[in-house]
């Protein structure tokens, strides 16, 4: 797959807060790329400057291997669906889908064949004439689909398209928006703040914190592999909890030791404090005094396919998140116990200090 | 709900006591003869030779005081709306300014500025140019015209640019508009409702006015709201007064009605 879009270090300030801080992306072609953060993390401005509507105030945007950092947003071939949809309240449906086509003057003909094509696509067959007030949330977000595509863009720019709509709705489009992703054979760029949607929908996942991209990769690698605590935080439910390694392969969480597969070749040699992602569908429940370590069940939730509880450590303090299909009561105590593989070891985020002694060298 | 329609109720005093019964009243006197009886001649003095010409030239000169405000306003609105919030205010605040002192005297500065001795004159005088006539002329009219009614143009259709989703401009230049169609396909069809109530507001009280065209004609130049107040005061004939300002206000009604077929996206009816 050839790259179509690259950033390279992008920053970008708003008065004196900086909002991107060198951010460096590659977008292949035909790939399905999602933006994931929490709100303020600068995954809106980093789209904003790929369409044209932020100027970066450093770095430089690259389309197609030719640098469009001064292109104007109306030059550039790229569309947007934009988190409002931001329809044209004045015109009906007809109209809004022709919008692109209009400033450029094609023949009537054309639009008229292309407006019907583009209805059919996101299944709004004769919606020509409807006003845009008189549509659901979820038809509207269809129309500015249809008339983000007629343009043929060769990326498609989504911020949050899915936010406004209720769950439901939410994962019937996710399925509408990979299937139109295939039909059309373009590029999706994706922005969401829901975790779900990214892991479900995405070929490739870019986490942002800060201004920063925090880990880059696919689903599978963002969800098993974590690098840092903000993304094990961020996706998906998980146990993070101070440890240390104490020899070759092994953890000490919580005062037990637990064999794990990370060592000094990744980067954790013995001694050095970690932070450790249990997730919690991977803690076994074992009978009593059997597992590697035992606590009290404190609280328990049934969240439909399976059971939510909190259990207190016999060892100390930590209070671990189980999930189970199994049912256990409140007050049960268990033992517990998790596969060397299940243990995801990170390195502490670094101090301010211990980063800029790092920049200085 | 019925508690509410009490409170109403002062407000429909003022209707019936400032509305209702001056309208009765002048269309009673409109259609009265000066003997007591029954007449349309009231109605068609409009249709008499001198009474035509101020009434076309009313027209000609409101509606080019309309078109220079239309033309001043609609820039500035779109300035006020591109500004910072801190800045928005402050200019709000100077077009709003002139607004506080009396309209007779803000008239009367212009006076003091166009005469023939006035200010402009003499710094015309001072660097060597022939002293220019420009009081009582329908140019002065003009001017007083713009200047008193513009805040009434700029305020309407900036409230409405300033509620243009600027999301709306981006998707337009996202689909390729250039900053022209832009403009003219999205930001002034999204600003008509602005815009006829700004037309509305500097048009009408342009068409009836009298004291700008007393003070800045010199009485030379007579509009039709000059005719129609010299008949109430001068010449004591309420009868032919009330007729000429009945046929006023179907010329008014007229232009209103003509204005909402612009205003597609509808909502506020102005009638």
């Amino acid at each position: 797959m050839s790259e179509l879009i690259r950033l390279e270090s992008i920053v970008k300030r708003f008065d004196d807060t900086v909002v991107l801080n060198g951010i460096d992306l590659s977008v292949a072609e035909n790939e399905f790329v999602t933006l994931l953060g929490p709100s303020g993390c600068g995954k809106t401005t980093t789209l904003r400057i790929i369409g044209g509507f932020e100027k970066p105030d450093e770095g430089r945007v690259f389309f197609d291997g030719k640098d469009i950092t001064d292109m104007p947003a109306n030059q550039r071939h790229i569309n947007t669906v934009f988190q409002n949809y931001a329809l044209f309240p004045h015109m009906n449906v007809g109209e809004n889908i022709a919008f692109s086509m209009r400033v450029r003057n094609k023949p009537e003909q054309y639009i008229k064949d292309k407006i019907k094509y583009a209805l059919k696509l996101v299944n709004l067959d004769g919606f020509e004439n409807r006003r845009i007030d008189q549509l659901s949330g979820g038809q509207q977000q269809r129309i500015a689909m249809a008339r983000a595509i007629v343009n043929e863009p060769r990326v498609l720019l989504l911020d949050e398209p899915l936010g406004a709509l209720d769950l439901k709705l939410r994962q019937e489009m996710q399925y509408e928006l990979v299937r139109l992703k295939k039909e059309l054979g373009i590029t999706f760029l994706y922005i969401t703040h829901d975790q779900e949607e990214a892991l479900t929908m995405s070929d490739k996942v870019v986490v942002m914190n800060e201004g920063y991209i925090q880990q880059e990769g696919t689903p599978e690698q963002i969800y098993d592999e974590p690098v840092n605590a903000f993304v094990a935080d961020f996706i998906g439910d998980s146990n993070i909890l101070d440890g240390q390694m104490i020899a070759e392969r092994v953890v000490r969480i919580d005062g037990v030791d637990y064999p794990c597969i990370d060592g000094t070749e990744q980067g954790f040699p013995p001694g050095r404090p970690v932070d450790v992602v249990i997730r919690p569908e991977d803690i076994d429940i074992m009978p009593y005094g059997q597992g590697q370590f035992n606590g009290t069940i404190i609280s328990k939730l049934f969240i439909g396919v399976h059971y939510e509880m909190l259990v207190q450590s016999e060892n100390g303090e930590i209070e671990w998140l189980l999930q189970n299909y199994d049912q256990h009561d409140v007050g049960e105590k268990i033992g517990m116990k998790v596969d060397p593989e299940n243990i995801q070891i990170m390195h502490k985020p670094k101090s301010e200090a211990e980063s800029a002694r790092e920049l200085d060298l | 709900m019925i508690a509410k329609k009490r409170f109403a109720t002062p407000f429909i005093f003022w209707i019936i006591a400032g509305t209702v019964i001056p309208l009765i009243s002048i269309a009673y006197y409109g259609f009265t003869s000066r003997e007591g009886g029954f007449t349309f001649s009231n109605i068609m003095a409009m249709f008499q030779h001198d009474h035509l010409q101020a009434l076309g030239l009313s027209l000609l000169l409101a509606f080019i005081s309309t078109v220079i405000c239309l033309a001043l306003a609609f820039p500035m609105a779109m300035v006020l709306r591109e500004s910072k919030y801190g800045k928005q205010g402050f200019l709000i605040f100077v077009i709003i300014l002139p607004m506080w002192m009396n309209f007779l005297l803000r008239t009367m500065a212009w006076q003091v500025l166009l005469e023939r001795q006035g200010v402009i004159n003499s710094l015309f005088a001072a660097i060597g140019l022939p002293r220019q006539e420009m009081m009582n002329t329908p140019g002065a009219i003009v001017l007083g015209m713009v200047y008193d009614f513009l805040p009434f143009m700029i305020l309407p259709i900036y409230n409405t640019v300033s509620k243009i989703d600027n999301h709306l401009i981006e998707a337009s230049y996202d689909l390729g508009a250039s900053k022209f169609k832009t403009y003219t396909k999205v930001i002034i069809p999204l600003a008509v409702p602005g815009i006829v109530s700004g037309i509305t507001m500097v048009f009408i009280p342009a068409l009836t006015t009298f004291v700008i065209s007393n003070m800045l004609g010199g009485g030379k130049i007579n509009l039709i709201g000059n005719i129609i107040e010299q008949e109430f005061t001068v010449n004591s004939n309420w009868y032919l007064g009330s007729g000429l300002s009945l046929v006023m206000m179907v010329f008014i009604i007229a232009s209103m009605l003509l204005l909402q077929k612009f205003d597609k996206t509808g909502g506020q009816n102005l009638i």
